[in-house]
């Protein structure tokens, strides 16, 4: 289920292995492309956003993390870096293009309910009618986040994302 | 026996507890054979939501690669820069000279961003189109017009329309339904409705998956005509294709 590393280290050693001289900030920016283009991706299609303007934000996100290290600034943490500076991008971007809102099935048949029952159907059905919060707690502990690099990333307690991550569990629970 | 609360055996499996708490959940799930059932309840449930979550198709990285190595290279930074700023200006020009005949009245995403009911594609495919479902009672016609700012629509001038329709898991929401002109302009009800049957037949051939197509007539129906029918302008079979009545 973590995929991703989740030892800052790794990645300053992808940044720091790469001498200057031989590797240019470009091929830096491209390996970390590579590694993070379809986690960040997954969240910021879980954040509403259409594939288009989820790969649009990417790569804001990524331009940006090419100004940030050409101007010398930290390389502590990059993915929570990166995770923030796309959540904060896919919430702007979504303020100008507002996502389909999702209204309760009050009038499914019988019929559609029966076929609905697939577990991988509900599963779905259930994530996406979480509150966000909820939703994004969930899709960042998928990625592998820490609960304190999630809490920086939403800009909420540690404690926020555990009970977050909790009453997820009970809803999805409840409905799946 | 005090059991331990949910987030507890959660952060116990996530490896977030620290210091003599987590120790002392360690120690109780140790002889609590509830609490270890519990757990593992929870990391089964969190299981399906991650599979979920991973398991999502995404286009492929390629494309998505070269147009940031592009991006990313000063010199073709700057002409990149160029052409988008030159393209932007004529599109521009292009809108503030465009007659509103041709484009007629869209949706407008802070009055209509667009709604959908909770259901699958299957579910959708296999109950055929839903004519019933289309009817939209007069008080909520009437809402949508107030909405628009339209106090006297004529009869038989617009159609009271779904962004996204019935057919697609649209909702009849107010949030989902915008006064688009009848026969008025080249992108008019007609057309849409020629979009919404073709993309209904694709997403129940497995071919568009059912959020996609919701989000592409929320976002930009007249993109994604003219991507699914490759055609810049509307077909003339579709400027008189005919199937919701006008409202009146």
């Amino acid at each position: 289920m973590r995929t991703i590393p989740t030892d800052a280290a790794l990645l300053n050693e992808l940044l720091e292995s790469s001498a200057p001289e031989a590797v240019s900030l470009e091929s830096e920016v491209t390996a970390m492309f590579d590694t993070y283009r379809n986690p960040l991706l997954r969240f910021a299609l879980s954040l509403g956003l259409a594939a288009a303007d989820g790969e649009e934000v990417i790569q804001e996100v990524f331009l940006a993390l090419f100004q940030h290290l050409r101007a010398g600034k930290p390389k502590d943490n990059l993915r929570s870096w990166l995770f923030q500076v796309c959540h904060n991008r896919a919430l702007k971007l979504r303020q100008r293009r507002p996502a389909p809102v999702l209204v309760p099935t009050a009038t499914a048949t019988p019929e559609e309910q029966a076929i609905a029952r697939q577990t991988k159907e509900r599963v779905a059905a259930a994530i996406r009618t979480l509150p966000e919060q909820e939703r994004v707690c969930l899709a960042l502990r998928a990625e592998g986040l820490r609960y304190r690099e999630i809490a920086g990333v939403l800009g909420i307690s540690l404690g926020g994302v555990a009970m977050a991550l909790e009453r997820a569990v009970g809803r999805l629970r409840e409905k799946a | 026996m005090t059991h331990v609360a949910d987030h507890e055996l959660l952060m116990d499996a996530d490896g977030e507890l620290e210091g003599q708490r987590a120790f002392d959940v360690r120690a109780h799930l140790t002889a609590c054979a509830v609490c270890r059932r519990r757990q593992c309840e929870i990391l089964e449930a969190l299981g399906m939501a991650a599979e979920e979550h991973l398991e999502q198709e995404l286009p492929p990285i390629d494309g998505a690669r070269t147009m940031l190595q592009a991006r990313l290279r000063p010199d073709r930074r700057q002409r990149t820069f160029a052409v988008a700023a030159l393209a932007a200006a004529a599109c521009l020009l292009v809108i503030q000279f465009l007659p509103e005949r041709a484009t007629g009245l869209m949706p407008r995403a802070e009055l209509t961003p667009g709604a959908v009911r909770e259901v699958s594609t299957e579910a959708m495919c296999a109950v055929g189109e839903d004519t019933d479902r289309r009817e939209i009672p007069h008080e909520v016609a009437v809402e949508v017009f107030r909405k628009y700012g339209i106090h006297d629509p004529r009869p038989r001038a617009f159609e009271v329309d779904y962004l996204i329709p019935p057919d697609l898991g649209g909702a009849g929401d107010v949030r989902n339904l915008w006064p688009q002109p009848y026969n008025e302009g080249t992108w008019n009800a007609r057309v849409k409705d020629a979009l919404e049957d073709r993309l209904r037949t694709m997403v129940c051939a497995g071919t568009v998956p059912l959020d996609v197509a919701q989000k592409e007539l929320a976002e930009d129906w007249i993109g994604a005509y003219r991507k699914y029918f490759g055609s810049r302008d509307p077909l003339p079979v579709h400027v008189a294709f005919v199937k919701d009545r006008p409202w009146e």
